[in-house]
């Protein structure tokens, strides 16, 4: 392999990793605080496809459409936390499974009843199309846009959590919500933006997803699964092994892809056996 | 004048009655110690009074005001803090930012109080930048009580600060208390009755979720029956 393929393929690996990243990281840190398994985030990843794809269209305009869209979904699993979720903390975990099981179908149905059940291609908007030369070798915009996405995402979630206050209560919630309280913090309402920030970055997610696979209303549950993967990989309840987790999916599926084409589509499942079989409990889980 | 009383309260912790009609007092600016055996209802006592886990009857006044029906995040506000038993120092923060999450009113750690701290536990000092899961028992025990420390709160609660510590480190911690006793009420829990009787002022033991008796500290020094009874020293 040349040296300029080879930073292609990391490039482009990268950029798929950070898709899984944006995909799974709203899970891992509503799991990681709230303890709750919101198996809905499939679908909150189909509604920012769908809502941010139609924005776009509606406002002609690209930002706007994807700020707006992102800010909705993360808005709506806000008021889920505040109106639901709220009411199951402490109970039998069999009515969080319940919950956003439900959730999953409403929404779900929600956007064939908008949208239609067929597949919509997505259109990309003109800065987004062609490539740039990079180490003497095409490489596409939009995978250059949505590694920049990742990277800013990234920092700014690395800001928030280890820069503020906010970010430290996070923290230290995800170890001792009890002492938290003690300290008088009223915790409760640090979920709830929690549960805007983890919809938020699922609708991003989505969004970015869409600009490459296009609108489908089967998403939700493939990309449920596809979470599930990274965040089981990255040790359930570790915020930072999933985004490691995501970066290696990536990777493993551009560099398997290109040496085994016919092997890319079980590549994460590759990737799990193997981590889960060396370490159990995932990259960074506890026990 | 008393800064906490507390009268006939009860608590249930999961089903079970924890808490049977426990009363008692706490004098301003003195150290009233509680006693008694394991699961006695010691710490209960303590996170009822948090809020942790609520009275279901009874009252418990603070500053003759009732409190027993605030919310738990809203009971530090009024100047109380707490020293859990378990220490419960976050260990995915730094030292620095467990002081400073516990900083109720603007963002940094008044440079005085700082000071008084540092004053307190010098060694704190140099473990700023240390994780809380890289300290030591000790360590942890000094940051869980400096935590406690940084908002001028008028009643400390401090449970067990001397549990699983060296001989070297109970004594350190002792002159800590006797430090901090001259500016705040304490209502410290301890099980090491000689640590107890060097410090505090009044005492109550407890017994099955009840207090079983109560007085000064100077009568129960004398009163070996009692502590026979109820302590088994
Ligand atoms: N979460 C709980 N569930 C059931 N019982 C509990 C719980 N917490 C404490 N207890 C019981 O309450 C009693 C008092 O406990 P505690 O207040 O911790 O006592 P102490 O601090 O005096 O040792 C003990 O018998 C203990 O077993
Ligand atoms: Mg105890």
């Amino acid at each position: 392999m040349t040296s300029q393929l080879f930073v292609n393929i990391l490039l482009s690996a990268l950029s798929l990793g950070v898709i899984y990243f944006l995909l799974s990281s709203g899970f891992a840190l509503v799991f990681s605080l709230l303890r709750v398994s919101n198996f809905s985030h499939g679908s909150l990843i189909m509604w920012g496809a769908y809502l941010g794809v139609y924005l776009v269209e509606a406002f002609s305009n690209f930002t706007l459409g994807l700020v707006v869209s992102v800010v909705i979904v993360g808005f709506f699993l806000a008021l889920v936390e505040y109106f639901l979720f709220r009411r199951l903390y402490g109970g039998n975990p069999l009515f969080e499974l319940l919950l956003t099981f439900g959730l999953i179908f409403i929404l779900d149905e929600a956007v064939k009843l908008v949208w239609g059940a067929a597949l919509i291609p997505v259109n990309k908007p003109d800065f987004l199309k062609g490539t740039v030369m990079i180490y003497g070798e095409p490489f596409a915009v939009l995978r250059l846009y949505i590694l920049s996405l990742g990277v800013v995402v990234c920092a700014g979630l690395y800001l928030l959590l280890k820069k503020t206050k906010l970010g430290l209560i996070i923290t230290a919630g995800i170890e001792n919500k009890e002492m938290v309280r003690a300290l008088g913090i009223n915790i409760n309402k640090v979920f709830t933006f929690v549960c805007w920030l983890g919809g938020f970055l699922a609708g991003l997610g989505g969004f970015a997803l869409a600009y490459f696979t296009g609108l489908s209303p089967e998403m939700g549950a493939s990309q449920l699964l596809n979470v599930l993967v990274i965040v089981v990989v990255g040790g359930l309840g570790s915020f930072m092994g999933a985004a490691i987790a995501a970066v290696i999916m990536g990777l493993a599926e551009a560099f398997i892809g290109f040496y085994l084409p016919e092997m890319a589509i079980l590549s994460s499942f590759i990737v799990m056996f193997i981590v889960l079989g060396i370490k159990p409990s995932g990259l960074l889980g506890e026990v | 004048m008393n800064i906490l009383e507390m009268y006939d309260v009860h608590t249930y912790i999961a089903g079970f009655h924890i808490l049977e009609g426990v009363t008692l007092t706490a004098e301003h600016s003195k150290l009233t110690i509680l006693l008694g055996r394991n699961g006695s209802g010691k710490t209960t006592t303590i996170k009822t009074i948090m809020g942790l886990t609520p009275a279901s009857s009874g009252e418990i006044l603070f500053q003759g005001k009732q409190i027993q029906r605030m919310r738990d995040f809203e009971i530090p506000w009024l100047g109380i803090a707490v020293v859990p038993e378990g220490r419960d120092v976050f260990s995915d923060l730094t030292v620095e930012e467990n002081l400073l999450l516990a900083v109720r009113k603007g963002k940094k750690i008044k440079k005085q109080r700082l000071d008084y701290i540092l004053d307190i536990f010098p060694p704190i000092k140099d473990l700023f930048k240390k994780k809380g899961k890289n300290l030591s028992g000790g360590e942890k025990q000094m940051v869980a009580v400096a935590r406690a420390l940084v908002n001028e709160d008028e009643l400390l609660l401090i449970d067990e600060p001397t549990k699983g510590l060296a001989p070297i480190m109970v004594e350190s911690m002792r002159l800590a208390l006797a430090e901090i006793k001259k500016e705040a009420t304490i209502i410290l829990v301890e099980q090491n009755f000689e640590f107890a009787s060097s410090i505090a002022d009044h005492f109550f033991i407890m017994e099955h979720g009840k207090v079983a008796c109560s007085g000064k500290i100077e009568d129960l020094v004398h009163d070996e029956a009692i502590q026979r009874r109820y302590l088994g020293v």
